[in-house]
């Protein structure tokens, strides 16, 4: 895939741009991580990171007379009524809701390569217990499953959240990735391969698994959107993340009963959510474009 | 055919069963006493002791377990410690309003698809094309429960034209009281939203591919113009893959509209199982859980039974 | 056909729209919001302020309280005699007083109903009758005779004390006090589950769990209806107070007793008639885990965090002046309350340098201390703050915050369960307006609800001495004393004492806030008419 590729596809431009933006202000936040309220001790040190987040996600500006305060040349979407600047509150929520994303998906795509390549590889009964356990997966109720797995712990940290998400996640692209190496196998690359002396390892990692890996990174990409969603709502709703992190699920839960009045409180943090899963949505979209010339011929066809 | 619906309906007992387990044992192991919760703060000891007996909360792990199995095996789902009603009483009415929800969901973003399919197809790479391309797109990335504030400011509390929430009065139906029209059309346009996007681009696909197939072209050359050679025509035969997908959103949205349910307080299964699992209604979350894996793996089974129905290929 | 159903559903839009309009009252009715189901329709499991409503308009007791106040006055009962050692009540019961179901109240259903209000079983209200003669007796199965009660005749019952015990009247006028019939509450059906049958001035007419919950008037109860009386109470089960506040505005509701956060100015301003606001016998208060370091046994440690709480802050902008600032824990109109007494200062320069005195200047040395409190919006703002102002100090707090259920769970387990909790939050509703249920049950050595296992032999002492003294005067006095003791000891740090707000329909008249909460409000009395 070489860089004039993404000329071709708009969507994947601006999916990979958006993407990026959003991984360079969650990369700013990384250096706030862990000062609490008020802690004088530790302040960012980089200049970008100084002026684009300007505020830590609990600093309070003991300025403001009567919180919220309204937008201004200093908060530039004013204050909340803990007198917190919005608009670093909803940068420093890019870095949460990343976290909590790509983490998930990493371990859901780790899993998925890894349950659906062996899969492929031994076929037989190994192949047909692990894929019953995908399909057994894809038929619970997630949504439910993950809010009593979380409820189960007491203090819910972005750790927590991911984890649970990863686990409930890998049984679709273990699917896909099945399939690919399948179609790969039959190709007989692998064949000559083993017929070289290559192990079962290495096989899979050198022959197998490159030929699954676009696929699954498509469908990766649009598991890190469902992620960011699913955090989203279940903290929303008080069962997801808890305690000091910054989420926007809970900031539009907080701000929700002043919709009416101050709409920004609760507007702010919710564009920034659509706008990161719009960046992995339409990254999907391109990447299956690039990588699939098949859809690409349907759309030239007519 | 008959085999392998029998199949399909007996790889049921797996599902339900690692449904239930799962669910079992992540409230066997969830925090709060279902007791402490109900007698409130000031409760002495004997009080929630004599509760806990008669929950059964107090026996050994594998004897709840087994005796949560026996049950289920019944199909007794319980009593719910909050309401004192059976459980699947309480999850038939909610079933029952979280079904009409999910259809008129299902229903509306399939016309909004097929709409934005018909558009999109008449000049395929267009500005239109793109444009609709896009908004399908923003469609998925919106997070529902942000439309529905947004939807419930603007349509219920500042124009006032639907009702703010609940999930009103409509017809009785077999003793089970269904929600009004007039409390769905928000709840059910939310959902809508966000699911009408993948499906605008499903079907704008699957009418593209059936555009370029002959017939269509034959269609044509018999003088029927590109619009109604595709209503008439290419839609027909393209309702294949509109229809899967409007039936898997259904099934997804049984237990997937939970964050919207509580945004309109609308009655239904989302909403009974966050309030089940907050207020530690134990038998109400598992018997939640167990009727939606049912509920979704049968309506999964409609659906390829319908698709093939409707697949022309596939007919005789 | 099936290209035709885009412009159907749109029709369909339009046909909704166009039938939209708001609903009218009919006459008599009230439409009340509820957030949630009430866990109970039992008025002695009910612990919970949802539940208590149905409890006061189902159920009657011997005595009630007046609408508005704590004062007790007669109602299944038409006069009582106090025997002048303060032990024995005698209670002659009114003529042609009866249950939902048409029976007359006996002095046997009172006896019925005190036996079951102190079985563990049926009831969580032990602790309503501690003074009652054979009261652990009865409750821990030791008896099978309920020694304080006795049923003279049919139309008189006595009830005997271990002591004297002023506040005995209120108890009998709360909840724990209600009136059930032997014959259905025993009944092997429990059809009371779903049916509960009191004698009080409203029954059960119609349930949609979930939904609403509607309770009609008892055309038999024993107070004349006034001119215009509601008829019909319906409880809409509306979970978020927002939305409950913009079904108020839409007029889908008539009643609500909850403003969301951000709006109580603008709504006292623009709904100025329909707004009520009055103080309520509750306190918010931060806890200690006195049971280890670095709180227990540390006062001074404690009275450094006392000084750096700005609990101005919390009243005035996150409470937006709902609440009082708390100087104590004895709430205004409770006896013993010191109207006098300040809050502990908000002075973050005398909490540096009790700080330093405790052995920690600017906090060195202190581990990071966890906060606990259940996870909601407004706790959430609370805990916020508290951990601003202890880090202006140099205290860092870690806030853990979990559902009610895990809160609850992790508070009933003490510091054994988490070995970090330093800090958490609590309030605390009166039972009973009397200071003992305060002081008594949660800062008594051992008591249930003594979370953070204080422990203060004076002040143990002192609330025995409160329990046994039978004149009002010096009773208040003692437990002004215990609420001294625990500001100087630093047992507590009280933050606000609860206000309650309230919407109603100004065509709604004679509704009065109750100390107790919304749950007492003698909606009987209440009148619709213009």
């Amino acid at each position: 895939m070489r860089l004039s590729a993404l000329r071709r596809s708009p969507a994947a431009l601006a999916g990979a741009l958006i993407v990026a933006s959003v991984t360079f202000l969650a990369a700013l936040t990384i250096e706030y991580g862990g000062v609490s309220a008020g802690d004088p001790g530790a302040r960012p040190r980089s200049l970008l990171a100084r002026h684009l987040l300007a505020y830590g996600p609990h600093d309070e500006d003991l300025s403001v007379g009567s919180p919220p305060a309204p937008a201004s040349a200093r908060h530039w979407l004013g204050t909340d009524v803990q007198r917190r600047d919005l608009l670093s509150r909803v940068l420093h929520g890019a870095g949460v809701s990343l976290r909590i994303g790509l983490s998930a998906e990493a371990i859901a795509l780790s899993l998925g390569l890894a349950i659906g390549g062996v899969a492929a590889l031994r076929g037989g009964w190994v192949d047909a217990l692990l894929m019953r356990a995908a399909d057994l997966m894809l038929a619970l109720p997630l949504p439910i499953l993950a809010m009593a797995a979380i409820a189960v712990f007491d203090t819910r940290s972005v750790t927590l959240v991911f984890v649970v998400l990863g686990l409930m996640g890998w049984a679709g692209i273990a699917r896909l990735v099945r399939t690919q190496c399948l179609a790969a196998r039959f190709q007989g690359y692998p064949e000559a391969a083993r017929a070289l002396g290559a192990g079962q390892g290495r096989l899979l990692a050198w022959h197998l698994l490159p030929a699954a890996l676009a696929p699954a990174l498509v469908a990766a990409s649009m598991g890190v959107a469902a992620n960011i969603l699913t955090e989203a709502w279940l903290s929303f709703l008080g069962l997801g993340l808890q305690g000091q992190a910054v989420s926007w699920g809970t900031m539009i839960a907080d701000a929700q009963p002043e919709l009416a009045i101050r709409p920004r409180l609760c507007l702010a943090p919710g564009a920034a959510l659509a706008v990161t899963v719009l960046g992995f949505v339409l990254l999907a979209d391109g990447l299956r474009d690039l990588l699939d010339p098949r859809a690409r011929l349907a759309t030239h066809a007519t | 055919m008959i085999a392998s619906l029998a199949r399909r309906l007996l790889w049921m007992i797996p599902v339900v069963w690692a449904a239930a387990t799962l669910v079992w044992v992540f409230l066997f192991l969830i925090p709060g006493d279902p007791a402490r919760l109900l007698a409130g703060q000031s409760a002495s000891a004997e009080t929630l002791a004599a509760a806990r007996a008669e929950w059964g909360l107090d026996r050994p792990a594998p004897e709840r377990y087994g005796r949560f199995l026996a049950n289920l095996c019944r199909l007794d789902l319980g009593t719910s410690y909050v309401q004192g009603r059976p459980v699947s009483r309480i999850l038939l009415e909610a079933m029952a309003r979280t079904a009409v929800l999910a259809a008129a969901a299902a229903a509306l973003s399939a016309c909004a698809g097929i709409a934005i399919a018909l558009l999109s197809a008449r000049r395929p790479g267009g500005r239109l094309d793109g444009l609709l391309r896009l908004v399908s797109t923003l469609g998925v990335s919106l997070p529902a429960f942000w439309v529905a504030m947004i939807l419930m400011l603007i349509f219920a509390s500042r124009l006032r034209w639907f009702p703010i929430q609940g999930g009103g009065d409509g017809p009785l139906l077999f003793g089970l009281r269904l929600p009004g029209l007039h409390h769905l059309v928000l709840p059910a346009v939310t959902l809508a939203i966000v699911t009408s996007g993948t499906l605008g681009r499903v079907a704008r696909a699957a009418l593209l591919e059936e555009t370029s197939r002959p017939y269509v072209t034959a269609a044509r050359a018999r003088g029927a113009s590109r619009p109604r050679a595709l209503t008439r025509h290419a839609l027909r035969n393209a309702m294949g893959p509109i229809v899967t997908l409007a039936g898997l959103n259904f099934g997804w949205l049984l237990g997937g509209a939970v964050a919207t349910e509580t945004v309109f307080n609308w009655p239904g299964m989302g909403r009974t199982m966050v309030q089940g699992l907050a207020g530690r209604d134990l038998p109400v979350v598992e018997g939640g859980a167990i009727v939606l894996t049912a509920a979704f793996v049968l309506v999964n089974l409609a659906v390829d039974a319908a698709s093939a129905a409707l697949d022309p290929r596939s007919r005789p | 056909m099936r290209h035709r159903m885009p412009f159907l559903a749109a029709g369909l839009l339009a046909l909704a729209a166009s039938c939209a309009s708001p609903e009218q009252p009919p006459e008599g009715r009230l439409r009340y919001r509820m957030p949630t189901d009430p866990p109970t329709l039992d008025p002695f499991q009910a612990g919970d302020d949802n539940s208590l409503v149905y409890a006061y308009l189902i159920f009657d007791g011997l005595v009630e309280f007046v609408p508005g106040s704590t004062a007790v006055r007669p109602a299944v009962a038409s006069s009582w005699t106090v025997s002048t050692d303060g032990l024995t009540y005698t209670f002659s019961l009114r003529p042609g007083v009866r249950f939902h179901d048409g029976r007359p109240v006996t002095a046997r259903d009172v006896v019925y109903s005190a036996r079951r209000a102190l079985t563990p079983k049926t009831s969580a209200k032990d602790g309503f009758f501690e003074a009652l003669a054979g009261k652990h007796a009865f409750w821990t199965g030791a008896s099978p005779d309920l020694a304080g009660v006795r049923a003279l005749d049919d139309r008189t019952v006595a009830f005997t004390l271990a002591h004297p015990y002023g506040p005995f009247l209120t108890v009998l006028a709360s909840e724990a006090g209600s009136i059930l019939p032997e014959e259905v509450y025993s009944a092997p059906s429990q059809s009371w589950l779903q049916t509960p049958v009191g004698c009080g001035p409203y029954r059960l007419a119609a349930r949609q769990p979930g939904v609403s919950l509607t309770l009609e008037r008892f055309e038999g109860h024993w107070k004349a209806a006034p001119e215009g009386a509601l008829r019909t109470l319906e409880f809409r089960i509306i979970h978020d107070a927002s939305t409950a506040l913009a079904e108020y505005r839409a007029g889908g509701i008539d009643f609500t007793q909850e403003i969301p956060p951000g709006h109580r100015a603008a709504v006292r301003e623009e709904l100025a008639s329909h707004f009520h606001n009055s103080s309520r016998l509750s306190l918010f208060y931060f806890g200690f885990n006195h049971a280890a370091p670095p709180f227990g046994g540390n006062a001074t440690l404690r009275r450094a965090v006392a000084h750096a709480v700005d609990r101005d802050f919390i009243v005035r902008v996150l409470q937006e002046e709902k609440d009082l600032p708390a100087a104590g824990v004895i709430t205004p109109a409770m006896l013993g309350h010191d109207p006098e007494r300040r809050p502990v200062a908000h002075d973050p320069g005398l909490s540096s340098r009790l700080l330093a005195e405790a052995g920690h200047p600017e906090g060195r040395g202190l581990p990071e201390i966890d906060y606990l409190t259940n996870d909601t919006e407004s706790f959430r703002r609370i805990a916020d703050r508290l951990q601003a102002d202890l880090a202006r100090v140099g205290i860092r707090i870690r806030i853990k915050t979990m559902d009610l259920g895990a809160f609850i769970a992790a508070l009933s387990a003490g510091g054994e369960a988490h070995a970090g909790m330093g800090l958490f939050r609590m309030n605390w509703y009166a039972d009973w307006p009397d200071p003992d249920n305060f002081l008594g049950l949660q800062f008594s050595t051992g008591a249930s609800g003594n979370f953070g296992r204080y422990s203060n032999p004076v002040f143990d002492e002192l609330i025995a001495a409160g329990r046994r003294e039978p004149d009002a005067t010096r009773r208040g006095l003692l437990y002004r004393q215990a609420d001294t003791l625990l500001i100087q000891d630093a047992a507590l740090v009280p933050v606000y004492w609860y206000g309650q707000d309230a919407l109603l329909r100004p065509s709604f008249r004679g509704m009065t806030l109750s100390p107790l909460g919304t749950f007492a409000i003698a909606w009987e009395e209440v009148v619709q008419g213009t």
